[in-house]
């Protein structure tokens, strides 16, 4: 049944006039992709109401076409400004900021967009393998699992800040901190939240990142001022002025194949998980080719492949995120949520059945996520030689575009000025955690995880009766976890071991 | 230690006061939790008090006392590689976050749509000290795509001002 | 329940004679206030009334959701706006009754509130594994301390999951944090938790028949047979527990003049037996249960009496 409606679906992509409503959503993914603190669940949110007036497979289309561009515009001005578009896209500035500053745009850009294609692409391959079994992939994964896997995060944010180890977990436990404020979910008493109502439902995660991220990011650049492929240290003016290398960028995908093979497994699992989402896949992605890597000493200083390894997860958990839909017809990410209310609000009832029920739509969502991966891509790549001409424009043109434009996604997503208020306060904070350097990323991998590492040791607390390890020890994915974090934590001290010359130093 | 890197960064960076204002922070986190029922003060207070010990490492790493060096090899607290290399006065600082301020002032005063333009239009011409012409086109370029995404297109009605919304605070 | 009765028969004693705003609905807009972002089941079943009720009444009604607070903020924003009949709300019932006996400022008083009607009811039913042998409440308890699922300790589920089961007199524990409705009834499929209660529409996408078949019932919180087969609260001796319910209320700001109360009710009425509506609640397995302004004030006073009684419960466990 399976092969039969995914080729109905794209004949019937390619033949009507869906393919129009595919492309509307591939424009305003992209164009909201781009603009930081507006992302695909804005874009989705905003569009729920349009759908009203659609036929079901039409909003499908829209649907699929935003999700499958959001991620890949959010890489450009991760790349271009060092300011994520999305939140997933930080582990991209890491190194296709250093990259644009070194005149090689282009070559990021490239990179970014073949690697987000094909990572969608393995990503909706790996959900048709898993359709058959996606039941047992979501049972498999309970309260405990759920835990380990934070820890997991966690843990990969205590060895990947290499050099800055302290200043990263002060960093995290000021995430851990915010992610603890507003009402604890399994006791109802509400922390840290200064009698504000606002904070009852918590920090709200966009606008904080955007303020941590895009904010912070427009006062650092207006205070260097000139633009951003101009550093004053850099001497190779000529070098500077290059625009190409958007070749090197694809072919330097398909050069480092096992890392968008590892960027889009680990972005499919991780987004299989209802709650993790697309940022820790990426940073998963990313720290574990950093830290396996030969040339892993000049990750962060402009590394082809610090751009593909987050770029391929990204776009691969959408597939990921579509498993437990099609198993039970729960969301797997803030995304499918929305894609679920759009069928809920064209009278369908998703459920355990959904595939049987809603295949013309499942099927219709995943080739328009396949069609859009691929023309954002295309896209992409066409416009990038005028995209990089961002990094030659004055900053103090690009600064008051982006601090507006972004705070007016801030305010769109729910329509509340103290989200506005909120993201500028943590714009100040994450200025000053710049100027400090205390790394912002660890906050944030802290602030997503923290809530949910509480939650889920609760709950394993209560249904192990106390016995939390032993009870972990008989789940055979736990035991794999496990494992995972000690060799997390060991690889580094074990390098270490084998090269003891090297101590201590980081270069 | 020594080495170029480090020399290069600023006193202010490099000084024990932003550890101070963290430490500050982590010890307010952990009074706040002691007023909490003992399952919600759990986790909090596992991490204030983590915290606790992570900033008073990082203000020992910062000074010259005995085993300061230790700290910050173990630690990893050097300067190296620092995310912003250029040393701005403190004045230009505050400009920088007085104009985010701004921003938020518009939007709050006089609305998004009112706000876009001004804001952009303002910050191009005095800040960036280019010609009245180019502020008004960049300012108007956004107020277009505002109004043609949003207002038009998504037919979402951006926040109108506090003088011209009902509720005034209490609706933000 | 008195406070309740005598509040609503002041409201409708002050727009006596208020013969001003016999023109109502003039061609402006009404919103109706959404306390939840998009696609949830709030969301839903306005925006399917919103076009029915626009009909009956002759003017455009706009959904608006304004999200936040566990639903407070939208509850708020249907206060603060001026009593017209412009601005109607729907409300989160029994959630803001179960958080204003807890204590909690919710930025307004439930009591204040000019209700317009009930639209519909959901009721709960306590599921466990299908292939399981627990075949009662009887043989659930009998295991010991039986754990269920919840996504939050003040979310209604969880509220009715420890008053039933307290007045059943069956001890257990709630294991609260779920992400949502929906992962708390997979967790009892994965044999994490061993039971859940929750909505019967919720449950129904699990049930043999009418879904997937991976959980069963056990018990109906209703007084009579709800599910041909499943034992009812009177069944098991225990009518009361069938007082709990899941309802989709509508409200506006306190001192909406009655004729607009009057105006208001009728249009959600005639929307409630329009087509549309109705063939949606039937594909979507909800239970339209209308009631009019002045039954719906006598039972929002009665649910605030009721949840009085189990203070202690109410508040958090654990």
């Amino acid at each position: 049944m399976g092969i039969d409606a995914l080729l109905e679906a794209f004949l019937s992509v390619l033949n009507g006039g869906s393919l129009t409503y595919l492309m509307v959503g591939v424009m305003l993914g992209l164009t909201f992709g781009v603009i930081p603190g507006l992302g695909g669940t804005t874009a989705l949110a905003l569009l729920i109401p349009v759908t009203y007036t659609l036929s079901p497979l039409d909003a499908m289309y829209l649907a699929g076409g935003v999700m499958g561009a959001t991620s890949f515009g959010g890489s450009i001005s991760a790349i271009l400004l060092n300011t994520p578009g999305t939140a997933p896209n930080a582990a991209t500035t890491f190194d296709g900021y250093p990259l644009a500053r070194q005149g090689k745009a282009g070559l990021a850009i490239g990179a970014s967009a073949t690697a987000s294609a094909l990572g969608g692409l393995i990503g909706l391959f790996t959900l048709l393998l898993f359709i058959p079994v996606a039941r047992e992939v979501v049972l498999s994964f309970g309260s405990s699992e759920f835990f380990l896997l934070t820890i997991l995060g966690l843990a990969a944010i205590a060895v990947s800040v290499r050099g800055k180890l302290l200043r990263g977990l002060v960093a995290a436990c000021i995430g851990l901190l915010l992610a603890f404020t507003g009402a604890n979910q399994f006791t109802g008493d509400t922390r840290f939240t200064g009698g504000l109502d606002y904070l009852w439902d918590g920090i709200p995660l966009v606008p904080a990142l955007t303020g941590l991220f895009a904010i912070s990011q427009m006062i650092e650049l207006a205070l260097k001022g000139g633009s951003v492929a101009d550093d004053k240290g850099d001497k190779s003016g000529a070098e500077k002025m290059k625009i190409t290398g958007v070749g090197l960028g694809i072919l330097s995908v398909f050069k480092h194949w096992p890392v968008l093979l590892r960027g889009s497994i680990i972005g499919t699992v991780i987004g299989a998980v209802p709650g993790l989402g697309g940022t820790v896949a990426a940073f998963l992605s990313y720290s574990s080719t950093a830290q396996t890597a030969k040339d892993r000493d000049t990750f962060g200083t402009g590394n082809i492949k610090g751009v593909i390894a987050p770029e391929s997860a990204n776009n691969a958990k959408d597939g990921g995120s579509l498993i437990p839909t099609v198993a039970f017809g729960i969301p797997g990410s803030a995304e499918t949520a929305l894609f679920l209310a759009i069928l809920v609000l064209h009278g369908m009832e998703p459920g355990p059945s959904i595939l049987l029920q809603n295949e013309r739509e499942i099927y219709g969502l995943i080739v328009a996520l396949t069609v859009s991966a691929i023309s954002a891509s295309v896209l992409g790549i066409l416009l990038s030689r005028f995209l990089v001409l961002i990094t030659r424009i004055d900053v103090n043109i690009i600064v008051p575009v982006v601090v507006m434009l972004s705070l007016t996604g801030v305010y769109v997503l729910e329509g509340r000025m103290a989200d506005v208020l909120l993201t500028v306060i943590m714009g100040i904070i994450g200025y000053l955690m710049i100027r400090f350097d205390y790394p912002r990323l660890t906050l944030v991998i802290a602030f997503v995880l923290g809530e949910i590492a509480e939650r889920s040791l609760h709950q394993v607390r209560l249904i192990s009766e106390g016995e939390v390890i032993g009870y972990m020890l008989g789940r055979p994915i736990s035991v794999i976890l496990i494992v995972a974090i000690f060799i997390t934590f060991l690889l580094p001290a074990m390098r270490k071991l084998r090269l003891p010359g090297r101590g201590g130093g980081a270069r | 230690m020594q080495d170029a890197d480090t020399q290069d960064a600023p006193r202010a960076v490099t000084s024990i006061w932003p550890a101070v204002v963290l430490l500050g922070v982590a010890v307010a986190a952990w009074l706040t939790t002691r007023g909490y029922s003992p399952t919600s003060a759990r986790f909090p207070g596992m991490v204030a008090a983590a915290m606790i010990v992570l900033a008073l490492l990082d203000i020992w790493s910062r000074t010259s006392l005995p085993g300061a060096r230790i700290v910050e090899t173990f630690g990893g607290t050097s300067f190296r590689r620092r995310e912003m290399m250029h040393n701005p006065t403190f004045l230009n600082q505050l400009e920088c976050v007085g104009w985010i301020a701004l921003a938020f002032a518009l939007m709050a005063g006089v609305g998004i749509l009112a706000a876009s333009p001004i804001f952009c239009a303002a910050f191009v011409r005095l800040r960036g000290k280019r010609t009245l012409a180019v502020a008004g086109l960049v300012g108007l370029l956004v107020l277009g795509f505002q109004v043609a995404v949003f207002e038009w297109a998504l037919d979402y009605e951006l926040y109108r001002g506090l003088p011209f919304t009902k509720g005034g605070l209490k609706a933000w | 329940m008195k406070k309740g009765i005598l509040t609503g028969l002041v409201a409708l004693g002050l727009s006596v004679g208020g013969a001003a705003w016999a023109d109502y609905p003039m061609d402006d807009e009404i919103t109706f206030v959404i306390p939840y972002s998009p696609g949830g089941g709030f969301d839903t079943i306005v925006r399917q009334f919103a076009p029915a009720l626009g009909e009956a009444m002759g003017a455009t009604v706009v959904p608006e959701n304004i999200s936040g607070a566990g639903g407070a903020r939208g509850g708020q924003a249907v206060h603060r706006a001026d009593p017209d009949g412009y601005t109607i709300g729907i409300y989160n019932i029994p959630g803001l009754t179960v958080n204003e006996v807890t204590g909690r400022d919710q930025g307004f008083k439930l009591d204040e509130v000019t209700w317009i009607a009930n639209l519909a009811v959901e009721r709960y039913a306590l599921a466990v594994k299908a292939d399981s042998d627990i075949n009662s409440v009887e043989d659930l308890c009998a295991i010991g301390t039986p754990k269920f699922s919840d996504t939050g300790a003040t979310s209604t589920a969880s509220v009715t999951t420890r008053i039933s089961m307290a007045i059943i007199g069956c001890e257990i524990v709630d294991v609260t944090g779920y992400a949502g409705s929906n992962d708390s009834m997979i967790a009892v499929i994965s044999g994490e938790v061993d039971a859940t209660i929750k909505p019967i529409t919720s449950l129904a996408r699990y049930l043999e028949g009418t879904g997937s078949g991976d959980l069963k019932l056990i018990l109906t919180l209703t007084e009579e047979e709800a599910v041909p087969g499943v034992a009812s609260a009177t069944d098991i001796g225990h009518p009361e527990i069938a007082q709990f319910t899941l309802n989709r209320v509508i409200g506006a700001p306190p001192g909406t003049p009655a004729d607009v109360v009057a105006a208001l009710e009728a249009g959600f009425a005639a929307a409630s037996q329009s087509e549309s509506v109705i063939s949606w609640a039937e594909g979507a397995g909800v239970e339209l249960d209308f009631m009019g302004a002045a039954e719906t004030t006598a039972m929002m006073s009665s649910l605030a009496t009721f949840y009085q009684e189990y203070k202690d419960l109410v508040g958090t466990s654990e």
